[in-house]
């Protein structure tokens, strides 16, 4: 029973890692970048990701691609409420990781998303290469496998 | 050469309100060019005022400066009117055959510690003259009568304005924030708001 039970987890974890669709949520420059990783030239196809949701209900892992705004933020936390478990979150360029150049003379930027949600994965560069968001799935995809995050229909 | 004509726009509306001009337009022809009536009327092309402009202007530079400047340079009127005149003014403004100032290009407020700053930017399409009407406010009093029955794209300025700067418009007909968060406290760029730092 043992041995079929972690082949299915085995089975599971691998789907799972191969179909991580992501949020379409990008509020700035980012969001160009993460268009062009979604294009052929980059093709996050390869890794599985390449469906971009429109609702957050059928989505997976959220990357967070831009300043996120005061007034945007319980929309953010929304989403990711909506999100069905297990849920990621990337979060994708400076603005995102910390609150970027708005840090410290900003009236109306968030300094950094994991104010908000929890993040997994930050992605500090303004804005980040398409390679690098291909990078940081690949770092995220290797955490998952390592330590087997605790999914509700494992 | 260049024929030199100046004619005071403001004339008539001098002699209605009390307003001050801190500002002239200088327009440059072309000698070949003839002016239409309308232009004519509206004129004031300074020669004079454009070798003060420029000091190593000699005649022959001016030649070329006038082949080269064959069009109407538009610059801006900058009025500074009274606060209580400032909806009457602006509807003279819009409605009198002279100005035709029909369109509210944007609304411009700065804090100057002191006081608030409005400078309503006019333009007039038919002749093409942009004008620019500044306002102060005090702090204390903080609120001027709003012109968005004039010119409806006021509303949202002003609502705007009043999101950044905390000024109220009077019998505005939908006053609230428009950027910033309902539950905002403060009027952010106002000089005495403190952008709360985390480092």
């Amino acid at each position: 029973m043992k041995i079929i039970m972690s082949s299915i987890e085995k089975l599971y974890k691998w789907s799972r890692l191969n179909s991580l669709w992501p949020l379409t949520y990008a509020t700035s420059c980012c969001g160009i970048e993460m268009m062009s990783v979604s294009a052929s030239n980059y093709d996050i196809a390869r890794f599985g990701s390449e469906v971009f949701r429109g609702s957050p209900r059928q989505a997976d892992l959220l990357i967070v691609a831009g300043t996120l705004t005061l007034k945007m933020s319980p929309i953010l936390l929304r989403l990711y409420e909506q999100m069905a478990e297990p849920k990621y979150v990337i979060a994708m360029g400076a603005c995102a990781c910390s609150g970027g150049m708005y840090r410290n003379s900003s009236y109306s930027v968030v300094k950094g998303v994991d104010t908000i949600i929890p993040v997994d994965i930050y992605l500090p560069m303004c804005p980040p290469k398409p390679e690098s968001l291909i990078d940081a799935l690949i770092k995220l995809r290797k955490k998952l496998n390592d330590k087997n995050p605790g999914g509700r229909f494992v | 050469m260049i024929k030199i004509r100046e004619v005071d726009l403001f004339e008539n509306l001098k002699r209605k309100f009390d307003i001050r001009i801190e500002n002239c337009p200088r327009m440059f022809l072309d000698k070949g060019n003839e002016l239409n009536s309308v232009q004519k009327d509206m004129k004031c092309i300074v020669k004079r005022e454009y070798s003060a402009f420029d000091e190593h202007l000699t005649d022959d530079t001016e030649l070329k400066c006038d082949t080269e400047l064959n069009h109407i340079k538009p610059d801006i009127y900058l009025l500074r009117v009274k606060k209580e005149d400032i909806r009457q003014i602006l509807r003279y403004l819009k409605n009198s055959e002279e100005y035709f100032f029909e369109r509210l290009d944007c609304m411009v407020c700065c804090d100057r510690k002191k006081d608030l700053e409005i400078m309503y930017l006019l333009q007039s399409d038919k002749y093409n003259v942009k004008c620019g009407i500044r306002v102060e406010i005090d702090k204390k009093e903080n609120q001027i009568a709003t012109v968005s029955d004039i010119f409806s794209n006021a509303n949202l300025e002003e609502r705007e304005i009043y999101d950044l700067f905390g000024i109220k418009f009077i019998n505005h007909p939908d006053l609230k924030r428009i950027f910033m968060p309902e539950d905002f406290v403060g009027h952010p760029l106002r000089k005495d708001f403190i952008i709360q730092r985390l480092n």
